[in-house]
């Protein structure tokens, strides 16, 4: 996969995430494979499919630029 | 360890791209949490992670030492305890400080983070990266 389509389908799996919650995306960062209220709850979900390698996210409130 | 900037969705459609990189926090004899992204903020005073990620190791929140602080939006308390940072194949021993409301997992700031590295941003290349060099001092 290209560069420009791993960013593509990334923000594509983000922004079809539930914002201000946890989610986890697969190692080359292209699919949405957990999400939940909880950063446990995220990784509750990876460890009944045996997922060692996706990373896990805070999906901010809203998609605005952020400003810490 | 050079990383790409990651793209977040944007306003109107667009792409906003940040230097998050993948780190994993931990306690002796307890663990570490999976890896999760946080932001390389050299804005930052140190590093703070958000309550969740403290309970992901067994820390308790509030029995750590009770500070503030100033962002943005206002200003906020933080509890500070003693956590390992792991970077790449790094490990560090810090004092972060974690926080209620945080809308990311975390911010790698001057204290605990780039204090140890030598850090290039470059925004301009394609793709936008940061490279990041463990600097070990006497």
């Amino acid at each position: 996969m290209s560069r420009n389509a791993q960013i593509e389908a990334r923000v594509c799996a983000l922004s079809g995430a539930p914002l201000n919650s946890w989610v986890a995306l697969s190692d080359d960062e292209t699919q949405l494979v957990a999400f939940g209220a909880t950063y446990q709850d995220v990784a509750d979900q990876l460890d009944r499919i045996g997922d060692q390698t996706s990373v896990i996210l805070k999906t901010p409130p809203s998609w605005l630029p952020l400003a810490l | 360890m050079h990383a790409p900037y990651r793209p977040y969705p944007g306003r109107n459609g667009g792409v906003d791209f940040y230097p998050l990189i993948r780190v994993s926090a931990g306690k002796k004899r307890a663990g570490r949490t999976r890896p999760f992204e946080a932001l390389v903020d050299s804005g930052a005073s140190d590093c703070i992670f958000h309550e969740m990620v403290a309970a992901a190791i067994d820390i308790k929140l509030e029995s750590g030492s009770r500070e503030q602080r100033a962002g943005v939006g206002g200003t906020q308390d933080v509890w500070v305890h003693p956590i390992q940072l792991f970077v790449a194949d790094q490990i560090l021993e810090i004092e972060a400080a974690f926080a209620k409301e945080l809308p990311i997992a975390g911010v790698l700031g001057r204290s605990g983070f780039f204090e140890h590295f030598r850090i290039t941003f470059d925004p301009v290349s394609d793709p936008p990266g940061l490279d990041i060099e463990r600097v070990h001092k006497i």
